[in-house]
């Protein structure tokens, strides 16, 4: 009995290990690092665990260096919840305040605090100069004083960033604060660069220090490697030796000067470029400060670069999100342009156009509001913050307030549909998250490459890269392959010319997929093969149902094999049933809706909340309110919601497909009246 | 043991004397306890008091969850500070009735929180409320102060037969912060009387005889409510050896009268027997019967036009009639049957016009009937279709009627700026199937398509010139709609109030029954046509 016992804890043990080692596929990585590209300035003094959930949705967040010493795990923990996201670590380049002074011993700004000799600072006469209340400005010019051990800062500095930050492994970078191209603009002349005790000339002294600081910089790349990013604040001076410049106050200079700057920064950066704008809410705490916001996104999407948005340089530290974050507009497509003034060239304030994969982005620098034509039907994001400007409403002209911009969607179209599950082309269809909530304006999913009114659905079946297009008339199923050759079956014989449903999967362990058709006027399923070999038949309901079944293939249980899902079609209940792909019964069968409904119930099957199981989604049949409900392998009800209180005469077709390129599954919903 | 001790005191001993008279009262009481437990337990059993202190714990707790069992399986009574009343007239089947419910207070306390669930019977609808009730017929009703009344309004519909008695189940609760959490039930039967929807034989075919061979019975099925009445049959009564067929009305229209023609099959004592059965979203509203003597007909026939055509007096010719005839005629745009004296042997006689826009059913029915041995009787039955335009609709449309978007720009439009909208072409519902469909129309000036369309009933269109055209190869009864959009664009180069946006529309199909060849025209439309 002993050994019976070990081995079925040895079992156990297993399995509970095995569950543990499945990794879910995720709904969508966390900071793709695609537009819009956001970065944090995270310079609060605490990170909590809020704090981390909140600062994961970023792509990169900028943290003080003694984060290091006072939050590790907290660091690990960011970078743990998004494995994409940069972290880089806070450090001003040549500045000190006094704060680190007082700090805890073994944080990396006290252990800088205290290295930092007399010598190193910068001062006029005597005195210590800076331009921040309780810091000193530290002398980075390449004429320095030097220390006992002959170094001047900008030779100690990157050392310093190197042992003490760059060791410790936690970060991606260095943000460098204080990157000035002289000291004379911010705290005056009369400076004794070389510590000769006379005042030296305003012109030499900001020479020396953009020779020094460039040196420091070139020295620190030296140090660190050329995978470190380095970012500085302050100047686009250093653009050429950093990765990246960060333009803080955006547009406080002047918009068409700030933007000159900022694309010709990104155009002089080590690559990979990380220069970013920050923009504000005028050091108030304003998170609606909706208009400042756009300006400034859009600003940072018209170029390659960052965005940070904020309460101000007094203080950066707010995890605020805004509607247009979740925008996914794809990548850009070509420069920014400028579309007015008319006949004008140049960077100069106007109204700016970038076009991006799913859409554009434009944006109004001038001081009054413009009009203008759209080059097609554009869609507002649907949001809740600004719902006025982003009311989801499709345009072909646009009035844009003065210094204010906008994302906006080209409008869904029937060809953009990608690893969809099968749809009627010509439906109109409403698209929805998973909790019900609608994400894009309804849109006509109309392919002229297929007739109308027919089942069709694009995916990639053999598995080389290119989406495939399968559609399913008067009884033929034709395959048109994205490298241009073609194939077609008749699963039911040369007599059947009816309507069928269509599905895709792996029903075999081969590359290819399985193409699975239901038909009307009976309840056959079979499972074909592309070159049209019939691999398994059945009957999902009884031999004199005559309503037809509609067709879904996944993997409900995450167990790697898939299951096959029918739903009844009008005239039967709205009846599901789930087999093996060989048409052997799998789980229990369950009625989506009400039993006492005729109108059927139609399936689709795909994972929609991304925890590695298929969920099965029915919309409601023939003559019923429309509804979608959402079940999982089991037979429960996960969620559901109504999408009108007018009966549907067609009922409520199901299709899934990524609209929002977030990685996860839409549910697109037809059916609803388009007519009275 | 304690209190036998002596006391020196005059109280204490008073004291002492009077527990000993308690404790003697209530020894009387436990009397058949302890002796039950110097029989059962202290006798028989090792740590007897043990056991029977557990024993008689575990009772107690029996005791209580039996208490509670009854508790909650007896019905809450009304108290007697909250009167619920329920006040309805009379509940006809399928009919809409308001309902009325009151709560009334009578104590001297006001009730917070109060709220009304309302059980209903099943096969009953709510239609209305005053207020809004949850799925779980919850109503909140809020405060009911002392002395005070609360109404609520309803108005609901009974699909149950005349004669059901309804029981209407009214549970209130309170979350008084002096009382708790109190519920109060009430219940309330009404019985149904009469129904809204009714079949019946109109009169004058209700006779005593008919042809043996190809009689016809037009029931009439009649929807005197302003509500349309979902799925509608007419079925066999169970167990009876009625000949009907099932048949399927679907939603009958608010006011609609429909007939449904019904063949009289004789049996073999010469009786046909009609038993029915009324139903309304699977439930039973109605029975009737109908019995009649059937015989050999010889008294004439009808020659009628298989097709008329809408707004167009049809004429049928009767042939070998005899005297005292008159023909009878069904037509689907009446409510009562069209009576016509026969005057001669053979004799043509005009039907009235149709006068109907749209109908499901097209088929109308004539018959002789004639006086034989002072008995009316009822002859063949023959049928024709009004072959009547079939629905089409032709819109512009910016949003949908579920309030979708699908169109863009500005709209009312403006100068300069583009607005795209959708023309819809619809079709049906149809009940005869149609065959080689082909819809067009002009765009005016000043109009293009952009190519968009919307064809989830398929079909070939062309869009590229100024002629729209859409051509569907057939539509069955079984799809019994179509539908085709196509996008356009304007861009208004002045002001305007009104702006031809798409012309008229023809329509062509072929009755695949007849192969009749029929042409519906859409009127044209304007920016002030648009649909927003």
């Amino acid at each position: 009995m002993r050994w019976q016992r070990s081995v079925l804890a040895l079992c156990v043990a297993v399995l509970v290990g095995a569950s543990f080692l499945h990794a879910p596929a995720a709904r969508a990585a966390l900071g793709s690092q695609s537009a819009p590209k956001l970065l944090n300035l995270w310079f609060d003094w605490q990170i909590t665990d809020a704090d981390v959930e909140q600062l994961s949705k970023w792509d990169a967040v900028v943290v003080d260096m003694d984060q290091q010493a006072r939050y590790t795990d907290r660091i690990r923990a960011l970078k743990k919840k998004n494995p994409n996201i940069k972290i880089l670590a806070y450090i001003s380049a040549s500045n000190i305040a006094a704060a680190r002074f007082v700090e805890e011993t073994h944080f990396p700004g006290y252990k800088l605090a205290q290295a930092i000799p007399e010598s190193w600072f910068l001062h006029r006469g005597k005195e210590r100069v800076g331009f921040w209340s309780g810091a000193w400005l530290l002398n980075a010019a390449d004429t320095a004083p030097r220390d006992a051990s002959g170094r001047r800062w900008i030779d100690f500095f990157p050392q310093f960033v190197s042992d003490e930050l760059w060791s410790s492994g936690l970060w991606d970078g260095i943000f460098l604060d204080d990157a000035l191209p002289g000291p004379t603009w911010f705290v005056g002349s009369g400076l004794d660069v070389d510590g000769d005790g006379k005042a030296d000339p305003d012109a030499d002294v900001n020479a020396a220090w953009k020779r020094g600081w460039k040196a420091m910089a070139q020295g620190l790349r030296a140090k660190l490697g050329a995978s470190a990013i380095l970012v500085g604040n302050g100047s686009a001076e250093y653009a050429s030796v950093l990765n990246g410049v960060l333009f803080e106050d955006f547009p406080k200079y002047g918009w068409a000067e700030g933007f000159k700057n900022y694309q010709n920064s990104i155009a002089s950066n080590t690559k990979p470029s990380f220069t970013a704008i920050n923009s504000n809410a005028n050091n108030t705490s304003n998170p609606s400060s909706y208009r400042e916001m756009r300006l400034g996104l859009g600003s940072a999407m018209l170029g390659d670069g960052y965005y940070s948005f904020d309460y101000g340089n007094q203080d950066h530290g707010q995890t605020w999100w805004y509607d247009e974050y979740d925008a996914k507009l794809g990548n850009p497509i070509g420069a920014p342009r400028l579309m007015l003034p008319e006949g004008k060239t140049g960077t100069i304030d106007g109204v700016w156009w970038r076009d991006y994969e799913k859409g554009a982005v434009v944006v109004n620098s001038l001081s009054s509001s413009q009009r203008l034509s759209l080059p097609a039907v554009y869609e507002r994001i649907r949001g809740t913050q600004d719902a006025a400007v982003n009311s989801g409403r499709a345009e072909t002209e646009i009035t844009l307030q003065s210094r204010d911009a906008l994302l906006l969607y080209r409008r869904t179209e029937a060809s953009t549909l990608s690893r969809s599950t099968s749809y009627i082309n010509g439906s109109l269809f409403r698209v929805y998250r998973v909790d019900g909530t609608q994400l894009r304006s309804a849109f006509v999913a109309q392919r002229s490459d297929v007739s109308g009114g027919i089942p069709v659905l694009s995916h990639d079946l053999d598995a080389d890269g290119k989406q495939d297009l399968v559609s399913a008339n008067q009884g033929m199923v034709t395959i048109v392959y994205g490298n241009g050759k073609r194939s077609s079956f008749r699963p039911f014989g040369v007599a059947f010319k009816g309507a069928m449903s269509l599905a895709v999967g792996h029903a075999d362990r081969d590359a290819q997929l399985e193409i699975i058709v239901g038909r009307d006027g009976a309840s056959t399923v079979r499972v074909m093969e592309s070159n049209g070999t019939q691999q398994a038949s059945w009957q999902a309901y009884g031999a004199n149902f005559k309503g037809g079944t509609s067709v879904g293939i996944g993997d409900l249980d995450g167990d790697g094999k898939r299951e096959i899902v029918t739903g009844a079609g009008p005239t039967g209940g709205p009846h599901v049933r789930i087999f093996k792909t060989d048409g052997s019964a799998w789980g229990g069968s369950f009625f989506a809706f009400d039993a006492k409904e005729r109108g059927g119930v139609h399936v689709a099957v795909g994972d929609i909340d991304g925890d590695g199981k298929d969920e099965i989604v029915t919309g409601s049949g023939q003559g019923t309110v429309p509804r979608v409900r959402i079940f999982n392998g089991k037979g429960e009800l996960r969620r559901e919601f109504t999408l009108d209180n007018t009966l549907s005469t067609r009922g409520v077709g199901i299709t899934l497909a990524d609209i929002d390129s977030d990685n996860g599954l839409d549910i697109l919903a037809s059916g609803l009246r388009i007519t009275p | 043991m304690w209190f036998q001790r002596r006391s020196h005191s005059v109280s204490s001993r008073v004291f002492i004397q009077g527990m000993m008279a308690g404790f003697g009262f209530a020894r009387v009481f436990t009397g058949p306890i302890r002796a039950h437990y110097e029989r059962a337990y202290k006798r028989v059993r090792r740590l007897a008091r043990i056991v029977f202190l557990l024993d008689a714990a575990l009772m107690i707790v029996v005791v209580c969850l039996a208490l509670l069992i009854v508790s909650l399986v007896i019905r809450p009574v009304s108290a007697p500070d909250i009167d619920v009343q329920f006040d309805t007239p009379d509940i006809a089947a399928a009919a809409p009735t308001p309902v009325t419910i009151r709560l009334r207070s009578t104590s001297d306390d006001s009730h917070s929180f109060v709220r009304l669930r309302w059980r209903l019977p099943s096969g009953v609808q709510i239609l209305d409320a005053s207020a809004p009730f949850d799925a779980q017929g919850l109503i909140s009703v809020g405060e009911l102060p002392a002395h005070g009344e609360r109404v609520i309004h309803a108005v609901i519909r009974a699909f149950h037969p005349e004669g059901s008695p309804l029981t209407f189940s009214f549970y209130v609760e309170t979350s008084d912060r002096a009382w708790g959490t109190r519920i109060y039930g009430a219940d309330a039967i009404r019985v149904v009387r009469g129904s809204a929807v009714t079949v019946d034989l109109p009169e004058g075919a209700d006779v005593p005889c008919a042809s043996r061979e190809g009689a016809v019975l037009p029931l009439r099925i009649r929807n005197i409510t302003a509500q349309m009445i979902p799925s509608v049959e007419l079925r066999p009564l169970e167990a009876s050896s009625s000949t009907l067929e099932r048949i399927v009305l679907g939603n009958i229209s608010p006011h609609e009268t429909r007939f449904v023609f019904v063949p009289i099959v004789a049996s073999a004592d010469g009786l046909a027997h009609l038993d029915w059965e009324l139903f309304a979203t699977s439930r039973s509203l109605q029975t009737g019967s109908w019995s009649v003597q059937t015989v050999d007909w010889n008294e004439g026939d009808i020659e009628s036009p298989l097709i008329a055509q809408p707004d167009v007096p049809a004429e049928v010719r009767v042939r070998h009639v005899a005297a005292s005839s008159s023909l009878l005629a069904v037509l689907p745009s009446s409510d009562e049957l069209f009576f016509a004296p026969i005057l001669s042997s053979a004799s043509s006689i005009e039907l009235p016009s149709s006068g109907f826009a749209s109908s499901t059913h097209q088929r109308w029915m004539t018959a002789i009937v004639s006086d034989r041995d002072g008995k009316m009787c009822l002859g063949p039955a023959t049928f024709g279709v009004f072959r009547s335009v079939f629905p089409f609709r032709q819109r512009i449309q910016y949003t949908s009627e579920s309030g979708d978007q699908i169109g863009a720009g500005p709209i009312p439009f403006v100068v300069g700026e583009e607005t795209r909208m959708w023309v819809l072409w619809h079709i049906g519902p149809i009940d005869s199937a149609l065959q080689s469909i082909h819809v067009s129309a002009r765009l005016p000036n000043g109009v293009t398509a952009t190519g968009n369309v919307m064809a989830p009933d398929g079909g070939s269109w062309k869009t590229a010139d100024r002629i729209i055209e859409w051509n569907l190869p057939r539509m069955d009864t079984d799809a019994p709609e179509a539908l085709f959009g196509f996008e356009i664009a304007v861009r208004p180069s002045e002001a305007s109030s009104t702006m031809p946006l798409i012309g008229e529309a023809f329509v062509d199909g072929v009755d695949a029954s007849t192969e009749t060849m029929l042409r519906v025209r859409a009127p044209a439309l304007g920016a002030e046509d648009i649909d927003k």
